[in-house]
């Protein structure tokens, strides 16, 4: 009996694949914080491939070490190998869940934590408290926890709450008919980003169709192991599209995408494989046709930000910056200091490891101004939440865009 | 002093056999090549017994192709780049083979073994090191009359310990270099050399930095300071030299520097000029170690010491020419972190220590190991630092 | 497995505090290997000092509890020194990785053990850099680097760690602090501790020395019908006098693996891949492109290119460097070697290689820095195919004895570490190990740093001053005094 049930476990194959040349090392953001050998991808593979050993147990340090884990797959892109590292640690995460039984406080906030992200409801009813946290009296009176939460929750932006019609025609001759995931946080705290997809795609010739009774994807559960709610939030998903009748199912949150590509892999049927295919990212689809809508000039220097789930798991990295090179007058900053590094957002991550997430989001937000740029394009709405921390943090505030944002604006300048 | 035995083996059996009968009888040893530097160290080391290299003078192996070549320690180094030279090829090695005062020791000068075994260098140590980078393996003779081999004949090897490092600088004293396996270069077919002058010593510090720092892939760099004139050298090989020297010619003069001069495929005059000031009869010499960056207050302080210099800008070797009464002035007025090693002394009778300061856990460590090479104290006892 | 004393982990808490010293079994785990997974010994305890003083309290500590210490770099090597000792204490350096002065005009970097190696060549760019690149340089670390002396593809023209180091700051294996400087009087004992492999101390501080970067570089890379005409370009190349700062073949076989991790456009159908590099001024430089793609030319190399830029540089390297590690996309498991030989007799030996390689009938690739003769055969096996593994061991042994016959060595960059001990003496006589042991007992009499590694049979130092005292290897009739 290994420390892991049958329960999809982690794959020994995967596992035998790493031949333990340490170029992960290299890449992986807990080892650049604390050097040591079991918060690498190298000993964390050890670990989980040790806990597939009979009469293995599992530990509160294997559960650490798991725990600390980013899940940015950093390492999947370094590995010369090509060992799935993000199979083993998306395997071991619900074993851990299932094994493992968590200090009470720390159960409590993940009760929280999955009871109201994922639900847009909740969230809206919860976003003027957040405001309300951040006051100085009311923080002090909080748990570190709930501090926490309300540090790295995103900055309300002023104004109306734009529409987000279940139905947008395409502009013009209608070249294509896509589904748009409106999600949760996204939806809630950043809706202009949905807006500005919108917006572009039926610029861009798409008829647009957004199911508002269809809710968070799952990606938030999945990362963290909580593998059930995530089985039945890609199922939602999945129905939801397949009525619909769309060619490509677009999103514009890297966490999300990474997780709605991954539900053949999850759900194991062809249904969902099918699904799976039809998914991409906003930037994926554009650079796939040829544009249609006229840009406008928009005279910024930008830095483009990578999100983990994006650029490793995603392996989109050209496409975002060839959306914003197609600006004219915009300039393009590259990060050249970890430019790989995780912003150390990774879902639930500042929440449950807020000490790690600071110290990693202090890390990239100086990076980031070390480019000299007047705003940041983020694809990511966690990612955009712990920048804007950060910079805040530093004294140092900047627009934060998502680039299909920014590509809203350029069209809209014409 | 003379000692009253004179021992010159034929082969390595016979080295090694002599040297253990000398420990049996608890005799002290002093091993001589060209006696080209038997001075250096402290000399009034008392011996019993002389064993000379001599004998052992043949070029064992020489591997035009892999580029090695194994020599006995006797080998005069003159004759062995004439070998190498028939094959295109040199050993980037090229202190001064005279001794003190000009004096061809022997009738070829300094043999490979003592300069390995006084770590000796000239102006090509700028590119290419000191014997100890050069050496990729040895055969040497202990006191107890063991013949072990280090390294091997190939340029890349890290199988075993390095002893052919530790054997090299260490004066014999931890035990005799039978023979040496030396990494060879290609021999140059074009070189040129560029010289300017200038009487300020931050000038020529930083013309020496520029020269350094600059990507020239200099072979030397040399620089001199005599009666209040300074000297820079500059040397580059390769078929393109020339172009490469009006470049650099060019940079000297940028620098400040005065008359500069372009001898392509020339200059050996000067090069020999500055071996030869690393030497000296009347004088005392001493090798300092110190900082590119302090090449100027070094020059300073030689001033004030009444004495000449030479050395290798960028790797900080200078080889300072003085009366030997100013040698403490020198000590006291040196940069932290820089050694002074006396070389040359003039005259006979007792000597000071020559080595200077030595950390004690450093010089703990020395006598533990020659405490394990030649516990009975048979191999050039008493040249060494701390006595050893 | 055995548990260190109470009082020694005491200690060690008390030194580097209690989250830097690892007990339990499961992070110990992540310990019990360096680059060669097939060796694997759990240590006592893993200890992270975190500056030159905590190590030092750390090897004193040991010392005075009798218990052996390994020192750990990256754990990237490919020797097996990094393997902890039973009932031995693992001193990681990984937390020490602070580049701590940076002197350009003195061409200087001082750095702790563990910052990396590329790290250095970073700090210093992009005047200058630090030439000894092992194709790990992404990762290993400069302690590491110091304990092998190790090389890299540019070591042919530039040399190796050795002659780079001007200083070490080294804890001694009785916890003393001593400084090895390069210039200074006295013994070369920096030389002699540089490849050391860990046996006679700790590095703490290192400095190094960096030089001007090449004004020019220019990168070739040839294809041929197999490595003997490959072999027959090098010839041509060396015998003119060239010398490039690297060159480096590929056999088929790892061509194809690592294409797949990279996809940089090798040709899968090539032989041989030859990659030149001459690096210096331009003068030079620039003109020996055309001299050098001649000379492929002749020797029978159907394509050659020229990197245009240094993004076209940057990925014909990175699949050469990516070349071990992608073994395990075409093998489960593979031998790693690192035998030398003189480049004269490369041709000869890799004749033979592939002779033995169809007698055991075994797949074995062939990557290596073809300038100095360093050959890194890989052994490529399937470990679940019962008998194998020791079949594909058996071939690795022969391939060195026939480099070892041919004039070369065991070993050019990995060092000997705990995979080839058993082949020293097939190099090195019982007189030549017995005066490598001088060495080692002049630093290490209670045979405490990194045992178990270089020497093929335990081995005790002879007196020393004070009471006798018998070890307990003596006792056991296991190891002679000698």
């Amino acid at each position: 009996m290994t420390a892991f049930d049958l329960r999809r476990p982690p794959e020994q194959d995967v596992i035998d694949d790493c031949v333990h040349c340490g170029f992960c090392l290299d890449a992986c953001p807990t080892y650049a914080l604390w050097g040591m050998e079991a918060d690498s991808p190298r000993g964390r593979i050890v670990l989980i491939g040790d806990a597939l050993a009979p009469d293995a147990q599992m530990s509160d340090q294997l559960v650490t070490h798991l725990d600390r884990c980013l899940g940015c797959m950093a390492c999947v892109t370094a590995c010369p190998s090509g060992v799935k590292y993000d199979r083993l640690i998306e395997r071991a995460r619900p074993q851990v869940e299932r094994h493992h039984r968590r200090p009470v406080a720390e159960r409590a906030l993940r009760r929280l934590l999955y009871a109201t992200l994922p639900h847009p409801a909740r969230l809206r009813i919860l976003k003027p408290f957040i405001g309300l946290g951040r006051r100085h009296r009311v923080r002090a009176l909080m748990p570190t926890s709930l501090r926490t939460l309300t540090d790295v929750a995103p900055r309300a932006s002023g104004g109306a709450a734009p529409s987000l019609p279940e139905r947008t025609p395409a502009v013009g001759e209608q070249r294509g008919r896509v589904g748009l995931l409106l999600g949760c946080v996204q939806r809630v705290f950043y809706a202009d980003v949905h807006r500005a997809t919108i917006d572009v795609l039926a610029a861009e010739g798409f008829e647009v169709l957004a199911p508002p009774r269809l809710g968070c994807c799952g990606a938030l559960e999945l990362h963290g192991g909580a593998e059930d709610a995530a089985i039945g939030r890609a199922r939602q998903t999945i129905e939801a599209f397949a009525a619909l009748g769309v060619d490509r199912v677009v999103v514009n949150a890297a966490g999300c995408g990474s997780a709605m590509k991954g539900f053949g892999e999850l759900l194991g049927d062809e249904r969902a494989r099918v699904f799976s295919a039809k998914v991409c990212d906003i930037s994926e689809l554009l650079a796939s046709i040829t544009p249609r809508a006229p840009r406008g000039p928009l005279a910024l220097r930008v830095a483009y930000h990578d999100a983990c789930h994006l650029a490793h798991a995603q392996g989109v990295r050209t496409q975002p910056r060839a959306l914003l090179r197609s600006i004219p007058e915009l300039e393009l900053l590259e990060v050249s200091t970890e430019p790989g590094m995780c912003c150390g957002s990774a879902g639930i991550y500042n929440l449950v490891q807020p000490q790690a997430a600071a110290e990693l989001g202090e890390r990239k937000a100086r990076n980031l101004l070390a480019t000299g740029a007047d705003a940041i394009a983020a694809g990511n709405p966690g990612c955009a939440a712990q920048l804007d921390l950060h910079l805040r943090r530093l004294g140092r505030p900047l627009p934060i865009r998502h680039p299909i944002e920014l590509l809203a604006e350029s069209i809209a300048a014409t | 002093m003379s000692a009253a035995t004179s021992l010159v083996p034929e082969t390595f059996a016979q080295a090694a056999a002599a040297l253990r009968a000398a420990g049996a009888e608890g005799q002290r040893v002093r091993i001589v090549g060209a006696a080209t530097k038997s001075r250096w160290g402290r000399a009034d080391a008392p011996s019993d017994v002389e064993l000379h290299t001599g004998a052992l003078d043949s070029i064992l192996a020489h591997n035009a192709g892999d580029m090695t070549a194994t020599l006995q320690a006797g080998v005069p180094l003159a004759d062995a780049q004439e070998a190498f030279a028939q094959a295109g090829q040199m050993l980037s090695l090229d202190p001064p083979i005279a001794g003190a005062g000009d004096v061809l020791g022997g009738l070829r000068g300094a043999t490979i073994g003592g300069i390995v075994a006084t770590a000796d260098s000239g102006p090509l140590a700028h590119r290419y090191g000191g014997p100890r980078d050069l050496i990729v393996g040895a055969t040497i003779a202990l006191a107890d009359g063991t013949v072990a081999k280090s390294g091997g004949t190939v340029i890349k090897n890290v199988a075993g310990y390095d002893i052919a490092k530790l054997m090299a600088g260490s004066f014999g004293t931890l035990g005799l270099l039978l023979s040496v396996n030396m990494r060879l270069h290609p021999r140059p077919e074009r070189t040129a050399t560029v010289v300017g002058l200038t009487d300020n010593a931050r000038t020529l510090q930083q013309a020496a930095h520029a020269l350094a720092t600059a990507p020239a892939e200099l072979e030397a760099l040399d620089v001199g300071w005599r009666d209040g004139r300074g000297r820079l050298l500059a040397q580059v090989a390769g078929p393109r030299s020339e172009p490469r020297g009006v470049r650099l010619a060019g940079e000297l003069r940028n620098a400040g520097l005065e008359q500069v001069e372009l001898l392509v495929d020339g200059g050996s005059e000067l090069w020999d000029a500055q071996r030869r000031a690393q030497r000296s009869s009347t004088h005392a010499t001493v090798r300092v170690a110190a900082r590119a960056s302090e090449l100027a207050s070094l020059v300073a302080t030689v001033q004030r010491c009444d004495g000449s210099l030479v050395g290798r800008a960028a790797r900080g070797h200078s080889w300072l020419t003085l009366a030997p009464a100013s040698i403490a002035q020198l000590r006291s007025e040196l940069p932290a972190g820089a050694t002074a090693t006396v070389q040359d002394l003039p005259g006979e009778g007792a000597r000071e220590d020559p080595w200077g300061p030595v950390q004690p856990a450093l010089l703990d460590l020395t006598r533990r190991l020659k405490l394990r090479f030649d516990p009975t104290g048979t191999c050039n006892p008493g040249i060494f630092v701390g006595g050893i | 497995m055995p548990e260190g004393s109470p009082e020694l982990i005491q200690r060690l808490n008390e030194i580097c505090g209690r989250e830097f010293v690892l007990t339990h079994p499961h992070e110990l785990a992540t310990y019990r290997s360096d680059g060669l997974l097939h060796y694997r010994q759990v240590p006592v305890a893993a200890v992270l000092p975190a500056d030159t003083a905590q190590v030092a309290q750390v090897v004193r500590a040991c010392y005075e509890a009798g218990v052996p210490f390994v020192a750990r770099g990256s754990g990237t090597g490919l020797s097996g020194g990094a393997l902890p000792a039973p009932d031995g204490v693992v001193i990681g350096l990984s937390r020490m990785r602070r580049i701590l002065s940076v002197d350009l005009p003195n061409q200087r970097v001082t750095v702790q053990p563990g910052v990396t190696n590329l790290a250095v060549s970073h700090a210093v760019a992009p005047t200058h850099f630090y030439p000894p690149d092992p194709s790990s340089q992404i990762v290993c670390s400069i302690g590491g680097n110091v304990a092998e002396n190790s090389g890299g593809a540019h070591c042919f023209k530039y040399g190796f760690t050795t002659n780079y180091i001007q200083a070490l700051e080294v804890v001694l294996p009785d916890g003393s602090l001593v400084t090895f400087d390069r210039d200074a009087p006295g013994y070369d004992l920096l030389g002699a501790f540089v490849g050391s492999e860990g046996t006679l101390g700790v590095a703490c501080e290192i400095t190094l020395r960096v030089i001007p970067a090449p004004e020019s570089v220019r990168t070739l890379l040839a294809f041929f019908a197999d490595t003997g005409s490959a072999g027959d370009a090098v010839t041509a190349i060396v015998d003119a006098g060239i010398v490039p700062g690297a060159i480096e073949m590929m056999d088929q076989l790892s061509i194809g693996a690592a294409e797949q991790s990279t996809g940089a456009g090798y040709r899968l159908d090539a032989g041989a891949a030859l990659l030149v590099e001459v690096d210096g001024p331009a003068e030079e430089c620039d003109p020996l492109v055309s001299q050098l793609t001649e000379m492929c030319e002749s020797a029978g190399a159907f394509e050659v290119r020229a990197a245009a830029d240094e993004a076209e540089r940057d990925l014909i390297w990175r699949t050469r460097k990516a070349a071990f590690a992608s073994m395990g996309r075409i093998s489960p498991a593979y031998y790693v070697q690192d035998g030398v030989i003189p480049r004269t007799r490369l041709a000869e030996v890799l004749r033979q290689i592939d002779g033995l390689a169809a007698d055991y009938r075994l797949r074995v690739a062939n990557v290596f820095h073809a300038g100095d003769g360093n050959l890194h055969p890989l052994v490529c096996y399937d470990d679940r195919v019962a008998g194998e593994a020791a079949r594909a061991e058996e071939l690795a042994g022969l391939i060195i004895k026939a480099c070892v016959d041919a004039g070369g060595s065991i070993t050019g960059e990995h060092g000997v570490g705990v995979d080839k001990k058993a082949y020293m003496p097939s190099m090195f006589a019982e007189e030549d190990l017995a005066t490598f042991q001088r060495l080692r007992c002049a630093f290490d009499p209670d045979g405490l740093a990194n045992p178990g590694k270089v020497m093929p049979t335990p081995r005790l130092c002879g007196e020393v001053p004070g009471p006798y005292r018998q070890h307990p290897l003596e006792r056991a009739g296991v190891a002679e005094r000698f």
